[in-house]
């Protein structure tokens, strides 16, 4: 970590060398193009790239002449004034009259602060680019034309035309949400501050003591107790939910793999057509035969097996047993069908040498099978860790959270983080506890699938059983 | 998560930069020879009715070109719908008034004035009236005022509805079941009003909540609604269960009476035939004490965009909807309940069985007006501990008191 630091703090250096070169060894046409972008290029013929920048720099100085100062200059306060109410007589009508947007100004500042930075990005490589011109124009040689730049894009350069449409995308769909997100868990808000009516501002971090703490704050202060229990409750999910359907998928995949089985294809088909049926389909069929008047419980009443309903989901502990449960029945075919076929990779002759050596049909899975599978499928088993923590079908299908409690907030005995945030979002409107809540998901899984990741043995030794 | 989170970001800056370009209304009167355009919200099963409604409205006014789209979306979820996004909202919608809270405080409902307000104020009865009062002000236009609650019963199974003892016991005599959904706020409260419980909402200058104050851990009055429906819980001869369970129960024979509203008469008058009744709700005695059980009153209502670019047609249009024609064509096409106090003398609503059960239970009704924000998460979480077995006679006053700390929780001070 330290030594990126050091090396981000040399870049940095490095290139404000190179501008204090440019400017001492420039000659006028590339001084001026610290001032006009692309003038040392646009008059070393080189029309294209010099007017592309000349226009990013026009393009940068109207948005933020029109839309970004005003924006930016709102950021600390996120406005003044939401709305108006005024009585026309005319009309004989309330009229409203909207102002500050806090959203617009929070979102604007920071297409603003992102677009800057693109921009200064720009001039520093548009400066460079001028004085490299100005090199090669003394060097006598002749300066590429745009022609040739085009078709370096597609030659020495083609990295660059490839990545440019993820990176772009990332930019805008992924990096700039989740920036804008972390900001709102600093914001307070919520049903109180919803524009376009009223505003919201700036309240540190008063949303994350609430969270951690238990500090009361609008909305209540339960949310601290509350996240402790929901979190520990997603953690044990997690765990269970994923190593379940990995050993029972896998014994599955066994039993039907062995010799003798009969009708292997017939076994293999019957999972398969579990997994045609739509995930929610399955889950609301569930959700309605195991309710406490559903099928199960008045068949069972029916035959006097039971005096009274089992309360499958509406008793807060069995409810958690049930929904990881009912998850085997949906998760248990992909893990027999990604098993199947990696057990008959395994090769044979390891099993034949474990039986001479006279070992067991246990002590063959444990030194053979399953190293095999851990070795294969462990990168399969964080990504369904990772599926399992924030999943959001099962548990909204089948429980919707429920039971709910009198010590949660806005919460059930069954819901994860990410239901509980969707409650919160959708029906609170308490936009500042989701956004911190979802940072908090967002560190979970990330440093769980990086540690785990870089710890495994398909990555350190990715020859061993080739 | 991170692609929820992701998509769900995205959606708010979609609607939101739409929302932007919209800008402010110009010209809220809209000009001669301009078309009007406006969005109206309703339930689908209303949309056939809603489009006769709408053109009747456009031949009313004839001097203005109007071009009114329907969409569906229910009463129950118009805050869910406009609630992300007012801008985006239709200009007229329908709500359900547990909504109005949620609805003023995301600026959705533009507030009536003039003549739309005097004439608002002297059609309708008072708990209509009151159900569109928040803060400062009136906030919509009323136009059924059914959304209440009593006890639908079969004659040949019940002969005593006025109690809940006499209920239960001549219910546990034929083995049948009383449905109530002890778990669903809307009816937990009942019991609450019941023995004399209330909550009062303060709004400050701003209109936000600056005080709740609520009596529902009183060690008499709350305890005494808390013990009976744990006794009520217990008994063998009562179901907790909703809308399903309840015409499932009837249709097949299994239940004798079941607390419920008007959108379930039809189908309950159906699987009864002779034998259908509906009376007010039963009393019930907890230590030597009775009480009549109560229920919520409420009540369905127009609201008007503020963000709409034609306000005053918006206006227009709401009005029209609510006035007292429609609430009878309303009666007609759906049986929906009036608000408006003419129609609701009319013979032909005074004729219908459920809706006559309806106005004997409303003398006992709390009006469903300036809810406190968390008073349903509350009494539902409540209500589900309750029904679970795990509010006991000994943990009661524990878990009310839990329950009442979190109604009186103010979530919009500042």
């Amino acid at each position: 970590m330290q030594t990126e630091i050091k090396k981000a703090g040399s870049g940095v250096l490095r290139g404000a060398g190179k501008l204090v070169d440019a400017l001492r060894t420039g000659d006028f046409r590339t001084r001026l193009s610290f001032l006009i972008m692309g003038f040392g290029l646009f008059t070393r013929r080189q029309f294209a790239r010099g007017f592309l920048l000349l226009l990013c720099q026009i393009a940068f100085l109207l948005y933020f002449a029109f839309a970004g100062l005003s924006n930016l200059s709102r950021l600390t306060t996120l406005g003044s004034v939401a709305s108006k109410e005024v009585y026309d007589e005319a009309l004989g009508i309330f009229v409203y009259k909207y102002f500050d947007n806090s959203l617009l100004i929070l979102l604007y500042s920071v297409l603003t602060i992102l677009f800057a930075l693109v921009f200064v990005y720009l001039w520093y490589k548009g400066v460079l680019a001028a004085r490299a011109a100005q090199a090669v124009e003394e060097s006598g040689k002749r300066l590429k034309s745009a022609k040739e730049d085009l078709r370096a894009l597609l030659d020495e350069e083609y990295h660059k035309t490839l990545l440019a449409l993820p990176v772009l995308g990332l930019t805008v769909f992924t990096v700039l949400p989740i920036l804008f997100m972390v900001l709102i868990a600093f914001t307070n808000f919520d049903v109180a501050h919803k524009p376009p009516k009223e505003l919201f501002t700036w309240v540190g971090w008063e949303n994350f003591k609430a969270l951690l703490s238990g500090t009361a704050i609008a909305g209540g202060s339960k949310f601290a107790h509350t996240f402790k229990e929901v979190l520990l409750w997603n953690i044990v999910w997690a765990v269970s939910a994923t190593l379940s359907n990995y050993f029972l998928g896998m014994l599955l995949a066994i039993a039907i793999n062995k010799k003798g089985i009969r009708f292997k294809k017939f076994w293999r088909s019957v999972f398969v057509t579990t997994i045609a049926v739509p995930q929610f389909v399955s889950l609301m069929l569930l959700s309605k035969m195991l309710a406490d008047t559903g099928v199960v419980n008045r068949l069972l009443l029916g035959a006097g097996l039971l005096s009274k309903a089992i309360p499958f989901l509406s008793d807060g502990n069995l409810a958690r047993v049930t929904v990881i449960l009912v998850n085997l029945w949906v998760g248990v075919p992909y893990t027999v069908l990604i098993c199947t076929g990696i057990l008959m990779n395994i090769p044979a002759d390891l099993y034949e040498a474990a039986r001479i050596d006279g070992a067991g049909p246990i002590v063959a899975y444990f030194k053979i099978t399953l190293p095999y599978m851990l070795h294969i499928t462990t990168p399969y088993l964080i990504s369904q860790f990772i599926a399992n923590f924030n999943n959001f079908n099962v548990i909204f299908l089948l429980t919707g959270g429920d039971p709910l409690v009198l010590d949660y907030a806005f919460a059930g005995r069954t819901d994860l983080l990410i239901t509980w945030l969707y409650k919160l979002t959708f029906n609170e409107s308490n936009y500042k506890i989701a956004a911190v809540i979802s940072i908090f998901v967002f560190l979970v899984v990330g440093t769980v699938s990086l540690i785990v990741y870089n710890l495994t043995n398909a990555v350190k030794n990715e020859e061993e059983f080739g | 998560m991170k692609k929820k989170i992701v998509a769900l970001m995205l959606g708010l800056f979609a609607a939101l930069s739409l929302g932007a370009c919209r800008g402010m209304p110009e010209e809220s009167g809209g000009g001669s020879g301009e078309t009007v355009k406006l969005t109206l919200w309703g339930p689908t099963e209303h949309q056939k009715m809603l489009g006769e409604m709408v053109e009747t409205f456009k031949k009313e006014n004839a001097g203005t070109r109007y071009e009114i789209t329907l969409a569906v979306v229910s009463e129950a979820d118009a805050y869910k719908t406009i609630g992300t996004d007012v801008s985006a909202g239709a200009d007229v919608y329908a709500f359900a008034n547990d909504q109005i809270n949620n609805l003023y405080h995301a600026g959705a409902l533009a507030k009536l004035g003039g003549n739309h307000l005097e004439k608002m104020l002297e059609e309708n009865g008072e708990g209509a009236v009151n159900a569109a009062k928040i803060a400062d002000g009136y906030y919509g236009y009323p136009f059924t005022a059914d959304n209440g609650y009593f006890l639908y019963y079969d004659k040949s199974v019940v002969s005593s509805p006025d109690t809940l003892e006499g209920l239960l016991s001549d219910l546990g005599a034929k083995n049948k079941k009383l449905v109530i959904d002890l778990d669903e706020p809307w009816y937990t409260s009942g019991f609450f009003f019941g023995t004399g419980c209330r909550y009062e909402v303060t709004y400050g200058d701003n209109g936000k909540e600056s005080a709740v104050t609520c009596d529902f851990d009183d060690p008499v009055k709350g305890v005494a609604a808390g013990k009976a429906m744990i006794a009520l819980n217990a008994h063998d001869a009562f179901l907790n269960g909703g809308d399903d369970e309840l015409k499932a129960g009837f249709a097949g024979g299994s239940v004798g009476a079941a607390v419920s509203g008007t959108w379930n008469a039809e189908a309950i008058e159906n699987a009864l035939g002779e034998n259908y009744a509906a009376a007010k709700l039963p009393t019930f005695t907890v230590d030597g004490q009775t009480y009549q059980l109560s229920s919520f009153a409420g009540y369905k209502l127009y609201g008007v965009n503020p963000t709409s670019k034609y306000l005053a047609h918006a206006h227009r249009l709401a009005a029209f909807l609510s006035g007292e024609e429609m609430q009878l064509k309303r009666f007609e096409d759906v049986a929906a309940g009036p608000s408006n106090v003419n129609a609701a003398k009319s013979e032909k609503v005074q004729a219908n069985v459920a809706l006559a059960a309806l106005s004997a239970q409303g003398q006992f009704a709390v009006a469903q007006t300036a809810v406190p924000t968390n008073f349903f998460n509350a009494v539902e979480a409540f209500g589900v501990e309750l029904t679970a077995g795990k509010v006991t006679a000994s943990n009661l006053s524990e878990k009310l008191a839990v329950m009442t700390a979190d109604i009186k929780t103010i979530t919009a001070k500042k």
